[in-house]
């Protein structure tokens, strides 16, 4: 009974195989990049400015791109995650204040997850006090007690709820040469809420948190560095995807919200806003796919920065073990979920004014993390043959000055009270 | 401490960053790192590298007497006579750069660690005598380890430090000569005398270098060992990163059930790439195992067991024993088969130890026989391991011809669930 293996697929059917078995960190990382903050502004860029934002998206989808390539790249070829490499080349102190600053970025995004949980819920007649802790329960449960392998192919399946926002799209009949217009052609204005909406777009699409996540998940899989050109295929397809998903909620919001003088706080009240102007179908499929995105979310930044800190300091981590192996990384895990949801069980307490510091604390975070992991991966003894080529260099190294730049102007900005 | 006592201890993250003078009392640069040899049971710490605006990177003699009567805020004065270019002999290596906040193996704990930082004693020369892998480490790196001990101490309880003493300490980064094949330069603590479930836990946390280095130190076999014994996805991620040559060395070494095990859960390019490198005994016996689909009997037997003829007499039984003994990792029954290889008896070890040699195998054997055919499901054949307590069950086809056993042991991770709902029934 000879095992027929050669042969059963032809070349390029074993190619596609052995690409969905890599498939996986990059399109994740790049869809929980649509949370529930991404969502927000997305939403407000539409409603607030119409289509005269979307030019950002093309350069902006290039540079995260070129930012999760990098992180990709240093995962499948160490075998390490980007904490464990900073901590190995820049020493305990930086990581530590890297690690403190993960951790206040990543509990504000946190809390917004499951303030976009309420949202949602509360859209579909669900009162947020069964429905947060019903979420926070699902995530730390579903989380602990799974494989990475399960885990993964639930958050694939969740990325393709994403749909739900395209669907909502067309809905809405877009004027497609208007949008393919908006695409192409950059609109400058020097209207300050304009550059400010532009900052926020950027700072909500490249997060420092999205570079440890999947670099984690790569060295969770195990990637061979001769299967890395399918690896980077499933960064670019995720960040392309991610994109298109976002240009349609953009596209949505303006269709619908812009001119009207509806002013946006949360994905929530976009939500609100499009029943009565673009019917309960499209309002309920954009509540759906933020209630989707918001779990999802919660369910994987909770989870990196828990494994982020750990790797830096040394500490076991990791689901498939103990509490008593592993009893920094559960308390972490099981904190930033309990405090996350808990604050937004209880509204007294400003989510304004957690989500400010979170922001200011991300912009600064991100120009940091980038000029590290410039340095990490032209490091020979870290990545070998596998450094960043001399064009490649100054392309990210040019964006990267460039989202360091806008990051930190965000901070600044927000700091100087907008 | 003072100057006059014989000895004190100290840390490393004491040392680095520390001002140097000359005797003279003026500023040469700070402390960059310290340079060590091995050799000894201890490393002994040779020098100090001290980078200076105007003296560049260079070494001094370590000044042991200095660094006994190390004070906080102290400057250390060394010979500036004494000052040389920093080259590493082959015994030497730097400390910050191989120990400080790197992965090493805990020989004793057999768990990876992460160094915080590096423990001295200092007499008339000066010893790495442990590293530190504890909070305490963190908070000393940090500059904050009095203020919490002392308030830690309100509470009523005291810091522990975890220190490991450097017997037990592999360290795993060789930095020399980055892009060429790592070897273990500082190899005083065997990994390989560690447990093999051990070996394989402290792989799973190690990155992709490390990885290839503790099982190129191990050799084929102790890796095979150390494999076996890993999870079913730690088993796969390591051989999935290996050279496909260097993995089907491993695979030969392993019981060739478990081999296809692990060749089925890689992606299937990997398995090809694999499977061509095996030796073409190995090859068959895994590529039929694969060929089997798995969670049925025949994905969990192995094709390895003793048979002997029906007409032998317990001698020769014996001897078919023996003989296989050294391919064969359990041992519990020999299977009688017929001309043609089928199955019409078995016997246990203990019924041939029984008996005289001369006896016949036809006259003491089990002929009320229960098997499992190939595509039997794990339910069943937990139903049968749990009816009769066998230890191993042979699978027939439907002419009753022996193809394989299942070892209870291999199969009991894939049967756990089904033994755990019956015992739930």
């Amino acid at each position: 009974m000879r095992v027929p293996i050669r042969g059963r697929l032809g070349r390029f059917g074993l190619r596609l195989r052995l690409f969905l078995a890599i498939l996986g960190p990059g399109i994740i990382t790049a869809n929980v990049d649509n949370d529930a903050g991404g969502i927000t502004t997305y939403s407000q860029a539409g409603a607030r400015f119409g289509l005269a934002t979307l030019w950002i998206f093309v350069p902006l989808c290039i540079a995260l791109i070129v930012v999760q390539e990098m992180s990709n790249r240093m995962g499948v070829v160490s075998g390490k995650g980007l904490s464990d490499l900073i901590r190995e080349r820049f020493g305990v102190k930086a990581t530590f204040y890297l690690m403190l600053g993960l951790l206040v970025t990543n509990l504000g995004n946190i809390l917004a997850e499951f303030a976009g949980v309420a949202a949602a819920s509360g859209i579909f007649g669900i009162p947020r006090w069964v429905a947060v802790p019903i979420a926070a329960f699902f995530v730390w449960g579903v989380v602990l007690r799974a494989s990475y392998r399960t885990v993964e192919k639930v958050f694939l399946v969740a990325c393709l709820f994403y749909v739900s926002y395209i669907i909502a799209g067309f809905v809405s009949h877009p004027p497609a040469g208007e949008v393919l217009h908006a695409l192409a052609v950059p609109k400058f204005d020097a209207d300050s809420a304009y550059l400010i909406m532009l900052i926020a777009l950027v700072g909500t699409t490249v997060a420092p948190w999205m570079q440890f996540y999947q670099q984690a998940s790569v060295v969770e899989k195990n990637i061979r560095v001769e299967d890395y050109s399918l690896s980077r295929i499933d960064t670019i397809v995720g960040c392309v995807v991610v994109m298109i998903v976002a240009l349609f909620i953009v596209v949505v919001c303006s269709v619908n919200l812009h001119g009207q003088g509806i002013t946006i706080e949360s994905a929530g009240d976009a939500a609100r806003s499009l029943v009565p102007v673009a019917g309960r179908y499209a309002a309920g499929l954009f509540a759906f796919g933020l209630l989707n995105a918001s779990v999802f979310a919660a369910s994987i930044l909770p989870l990196s920065t828990s494994y982020s800190i750990c790797e830096g300091f040394g500490w076991e981590s990791g689901i498939d073990k103990s509490f008593g192996e592993a009893r920094q990384f559960y308390v972490l895990y099981t904190a930033l979920i309990a405090i996350g949801a808990g604050i937004v069980l209880f509204p007294r307490i400003s989510l304004l004014g957690v989500m400010y510091v979170s922001q200011v604390v991300n912009g600064i975070l991100l120009p940091i993390v980038l000029v590290f992991m410039l340095i990490l991966i032209n490091d020979k003894t870290i990545m070998g043959e596998h450094t960043n080529s001399k064009v490649y260099n100054v392309v990210s190294i040019a964006l990267c000055v460039a989202l360091a730049g806008l990051a930190a102007g965000s901070a600044v900005l927000l700091l100087a009270g907008r | 401490m003072s100057r006059e006592s014989g000895f004190s201890f100290l840390y490393v993250s004491e040392v680095l960053g520390r001002r140097v003078v000359d005797p003279s009392g003026s500023s040469l640069g700070k402390v960059d790192d310290l340079l060590a040899a091995t050799g000894e049971m201890y490393p002994i710490v040779r020098g100090l590298v001290i980078r200076g605006k105007e003296i560049g990177r260079k070494l001094v003699p370590i000044p042991a007497q200095e660094l006994r009567g190390l004070r906080r805020g102290s400057t250390l004065t060394v010979d500036s006579n004494g000052l040389e270019e920093v080259a590493l002999g082959p015994h030497d290596f730097l400390v910050r750069e191989l120990l400080l906040d790197q992965q090493i193996v805990d020989v004793q704990g057999a768990k990876v660690e992460r160094v915080n930082d590096v423990h001295l004693l200092a007499t008339d020369r000066v010893w790495i005598v442990h590293v530190d892998v504890g909070f305490t480490g963190l908070l000393r790196r940090l500059g904050a380890e009095g203020t919490v001990r002392r308030a830690w101490r309100l509470s009523g309880r005291e810091l522990k430090d975890e220190l490991i003493a450097w017997k037990f300490v592999q360290p795993l980064v060789e930095l020399e000569e980055p892009g060429r094949p790592i070897r273990l330069k500082v190899e005083h603590a065997q990994i390989r005398d560690l447990h093999p479930g051990e070996i394989a836990d402290i792989l799973e946390d190690l990155g992709k270098d490390e990885q290839a280095m503790i099982l190129g130190s191990l050799g084929p076999e102790a890796a095979a060992d150390a494999l076996e014994e890993a999870e079913e996805e730690t088993q796969a991620a390591v051989i999935a990163q290996l050279e496909p040559s260097v993995a089907a060395d491993i695979l030969e070494e392993m019981d060739p059930s478990e081999a296809a095990d692990i060749l089925t859960s890689l992606p299937e390019a990997h398995t090809e790439e694999i499977i061509a490198e095996l030796e073409a005994t190995e090859r068959e016996q895994i590529e039929q195992l694969i060929a089997y689909e798995e969670r049925t009997a025949a994905g969990l037997m192995t094709p390895e067991f003793v048979s002997v003829p029906r007409q032998a007499n317990v001698a020769r039984a014996m001897a078919e024993v023996r003989r296989m003994a050294p391919e064969i990792e359990s041992i519990y029954y020999a299977y009688v088969l017929e001309e043609g290889g089928k199955l019409v008896g078995v016997t246990t070890l203990r019924t041939l130890l029984r008996n005289e040699p001369e006896t016949e195998i036809g006259e003491i054997m089990e002929t009320r026989l229960v098997t499992v055919r190939p595509e039997t499901k794990p339910k069943d054949i937990a139903d049968i391991f749990q009816k009769y307590n066998f230890l191993a069950c042979p699978v027939v086809d439907e002419e009753m011809r022996m193809m394989g056993v299942i070892l209870l042991k291999h199969a009991f991770d894939e049967l756990l669930p089904e033994f755990r709902r019956e015992a739930r029934a």
